[in-house]
């Protein structure tokens, strides 16, 4: 059956959802399974740490001084990543499920015929719903994957190109504080674009 | 009247001229200053007078107290017993900051005689007012921070590489499988 990290669904109709109805709704909901829900806050927190390194060993701010500081742009930064990471794994899913339908076919049809070869017959209504359930599945460790390293690519392009250029001359607390936050902000603002 | 007034002015001026002249510059060699950072002084002394100046003595210690600065290299203070006219001398002093802020460059004395043993005073040209750049400023501004930046991308590596290889991994698998299917 369907894994039960994708969460309980109520259906309209009487009895239990069929598995294509528990992908459907998957599929169009927003929701991420408690472990990749861990793995984005984890992976956002780290990204999110990163500029510390920068301002500490570069820009000379002390950790005493300045400790506070860093702490809430972590978390405020940490937020804005995982919504980050959420929304664009949103928005690939489809898309890549969309261009790996032939390729999760053609395997399913391969793992089909090595069972067959066991004497075991798979109905077509079965093969579809392998094929549904696979694509569903690689699409989602896809769009994950490619949103975690999109997302941090982008935020540590634009906290670099900020902190050492664009703010280069403010106060190295301000400078922290402008570049961090606002790479986080313009990675979650762009994230929630419909393309 | 005047006649008599120009003549004394001629002779003043002839009288000037026959003494030593001595003119002496005052620089940094750095670019930068920062405390704990080795700063060179420059010291050159010219002659433009007629005569030999005799004894001179460089003297710079008042400029550089030695609570505000070590000297690492040299003397604050040089003796030259002459200094032909029209020739020149040079003086270097290598010192390291202690302090930092905006200090006060002042002009450092130059004492010497005149070929009829009278002492004369001067002083070097003004540095005015230059800022020390405290460690933390320098390092901030100048340090080349190689191995901070190194380990800055060995920090990065794992949340770049992972997921893209991983994505890599699976999108080429898959388009190879559709390549394959489409093939055949």
């Amino acid at each position: 059956g369907i894994n039960a990290e994708y969460g309980e669904f109520r259906t309209m109709s009487s009895g239990a959802l069929t598995a294509e109805e528990e992908i459907l709704l998957n599929d169009f909901s927003r929701n991420v399974p408690r472990s990749t829900s861990i793995l984005f806050h984890l992976n956002a927190l780290f990204v999110s740490a990163l500029p510390m390194w920068l301002f500490w060993r570069i820009q000379q701010l002390e950790l005493d001084t300045y400790g506070i500081m860093f702490a809430i742009v972590t978390l405020v930064s940490t937020f804005l990543m995982s919504l980050a990471y959420k929304n664009v794994k949103y928005q690939l899913k489809h898309r890549i499920a969309q261009r790996r339908h032939a390729g999760v076919t053609a395997e399913v049809m391969q793992q089909v015929a090595d069972a067959s070869s066991d004497k075991k017959k798979v109905v077509k209504k079965e093969k579809d719903d392998r094929v549904l359930f696979k694509k569903t599945e690689v699409a989602d460790l896809e769009a994950t994957h490619f949103s975690i390293f999109y997302n941090n690519a982008l935020f540590l392009f634009l906290t670099i190109i900020l902190s050492f250029y664009v703010l280069k001359n403010f106060t190295p607390g301000a400078n922290y504080l402008g570049s961090s936050v606002t790479s986080a902000c313009v990675v979650a603002f762009m994230s929630t674009g419909s393309n | 009247m005047m006649m008599l007034t120009a003549v004394f002015l001629l002779v003043a001026a002839v009288a000037a001229q026959e003494n030593p002249v001595i003119l002496a510059s005052k620089d940094f060699l750095n670019d930068v200053i920062a405390q704990d950072k080795h700063l060179t002084m420059h010291y050159v002394i010219h002659n433009i007078g007629t005569e030999t100046a005799t004894n001179v003595v460089v003297d710079d210690s008042a400029g550089f107290p030695s609570t505000e600065f070590e000297v690492v290299s040299g003397s604050l203070s040089a003796t030259f017993d002459q200094i032909a006219a029209g020739t020149n001398v040079s003086h270097a002093v290598v010192l390291k900051p202690l302090i930092s802020g905006m200090h006060n460059f002042v002009p450092a004395s130059v004492s010497y005689k005149n070929p009829a043993g009278e002492d004369m005073t001067t002083f070097s040209s003004f540095l005015d007012n230059n800022p020390i750049l405290s460690t933390t400023e320098y390092n901030r501004k100048y340090s080349p921070h190689m191995a901070d930046w190194l380990i800055f991308v060995g920090l990065c590596t794992p949340v770049l590489l992972i997921p893209f290889l991983m994505w890599h991994s699976s999108h080429s698998k898959y388009e190879a499988l559709a390549a394959k299917a489409k093939k055949s």
